[in-house]
C-alpha cells in the first residue's frame, strides 16, 4: 500500500511539472531589442493610428463650400434717371446748387 | 489471473500517446518554431479597430520560437537588427502550446494549436491590444 502511494505521488508530481513548465528570463535592462512589446507593438499601433486618422479624416472632412456666386452688377441707370434723381435731390434741398450744376454736367458728360 | 490496470498507468500511457502524437508535428515544445505572422487586428481603447496583413504593419515576415533560449525573435531592417522577448511562462494545454510573457509594459501570449501549427499570437497594453494570426512549423534539425 505504501508503495503504491508512493508511486501516486511521484505520478502526481510529474503531471503537475509537465502541466506547468514555467521558464523564467532575466529581465532587459534596455528597450532596445524589445519585440512583442516593443518593436512589433510599436509598429502595429502607429499603423493604426495612422490609419485612424486618416478614416476619421476622410469622415470629418468638411463639405465642399459651394461657389460663391458672384453678384452681377446692377445695370447703370440711365442718363435719364439719374437726372431725375438730381432734379429730386436739389428739390429737396439735398444738394447745393453748385453741385447740381457739376454733377448734372457730370451725368451728361459720361462722368 | 490478469490484474486490473491501475488508473493512473493508464492515464500515464494515454499521456505518453497523446506526447508522441504531438511530437510527430513538432509543436509540442521539442523543437523550435518558425513563424509566419498573417493577419493583424488592433484596436484602441476608443473602441477603433484596424485590420490588415501583417506586411501592411511592416511586420517582420517569420519569428522563431526559441524553447532552449527560452526566447521569441526576430530579424528587422535587412536582417541587421535582433529583437527578441523572453519567454516567462510555457505550457501545454490538451492541443494548445502556451507561451507567455511581460515586456514594456504589455502582456503577451502565443497559442499554437500542437496538430496543425496555427498560430495566435495577443498583445495586450494601457490602452491598446492587438492579435496576429499565423502558422507555425517546426524546424527540422533543430530539436533540443
Amino acid at each position: 500500500m505504501k508503495e503504491r502511494n508512493g508511486v501516486l505521488l511521484s505520478m502526481v508530481a510529474c503531471a503537475a511539472s509537465a502541466g506547468l513548465l514555467t521558464f523564467s528570463a532575466p529581465a532587459r535592462a534596455d528597450g532596445a531589442g524589445w519585440f512583442l512589446g516593443g518593436m512589433v507593438t510599436s509598429r502595429v499601433l502607429s499603423n493604426a493610428e495612422r490609419r485612424t486618422q486618416a478614416e476619421e479624416a476622410q469622415a470629418y472632412r468638411p463639405a465642399p463650400q459651394p461657389v460663391q456666386q458672384v453678384q452681377a452688377q446692377p445695370a447703370k441707370p440711365s442718363k435719364e434717371r439719374q437726372l431725375q434723381e438730381l432734379d429730386r435731390l436739389a428739390a429737396g434741398g439735398y444738394i447745393t446748387p453748385q453741385e447740381y450744376k457739376e454733377r448734372r454736367k457730370a451725368v451728361l458728360e459720361g462722368y | 489471473m490478469r490484474r486490473k490496470l491501475p488508473i493512473f498507468h493508464a492515464l500515464a500511457l494515454g499521456s505518453i500517446a497523446i506526447a508522441t502524437g504531438a511530437s510527430a508535428a513538432g509543436f509540442d515544445g521539442s523543437a523550435n518554431l518558425i513563424c509566419a505572422a498573417n493577419n493583424v487586428v488592433a484596436c484602441t481603447k476608443s473602441s477603433v479597430c484596424v485590420q490588415g496583413e501583417a506586411s501592411t504593419f511592416d511586420l517582420p515576415v517569420f519569428m522563431y520560437v526559441d524553447f532552449k533560449g527560452k526566447v521569441v525573435k526576430a530579424r528587422t531592417e535587412g536582417d541587421a537588427k535582433q529583437v527578441e522577448s523572453p519567454i516567462k511562462n510555457f505550457q501545454k494545454s490538451n492541443t494548445q502550446l502556451i507561451l507567455q510573457g511581460i515586456e514594456n509594459g504589455h502582456g503577451w501570449g502565443i497559442s499554437i494549436d500542437q496538430t496543425g501549427g496555427r498560430m495566435t499570437t495577443t498583445v495586450s497594453g494601457e490602452s491598446s491590444s492587438f492579435m496576429i494570426f499565423g502558422a507555425c512549423t517546426s524546424i527540422k534539425g533543430d530539436k533540443q
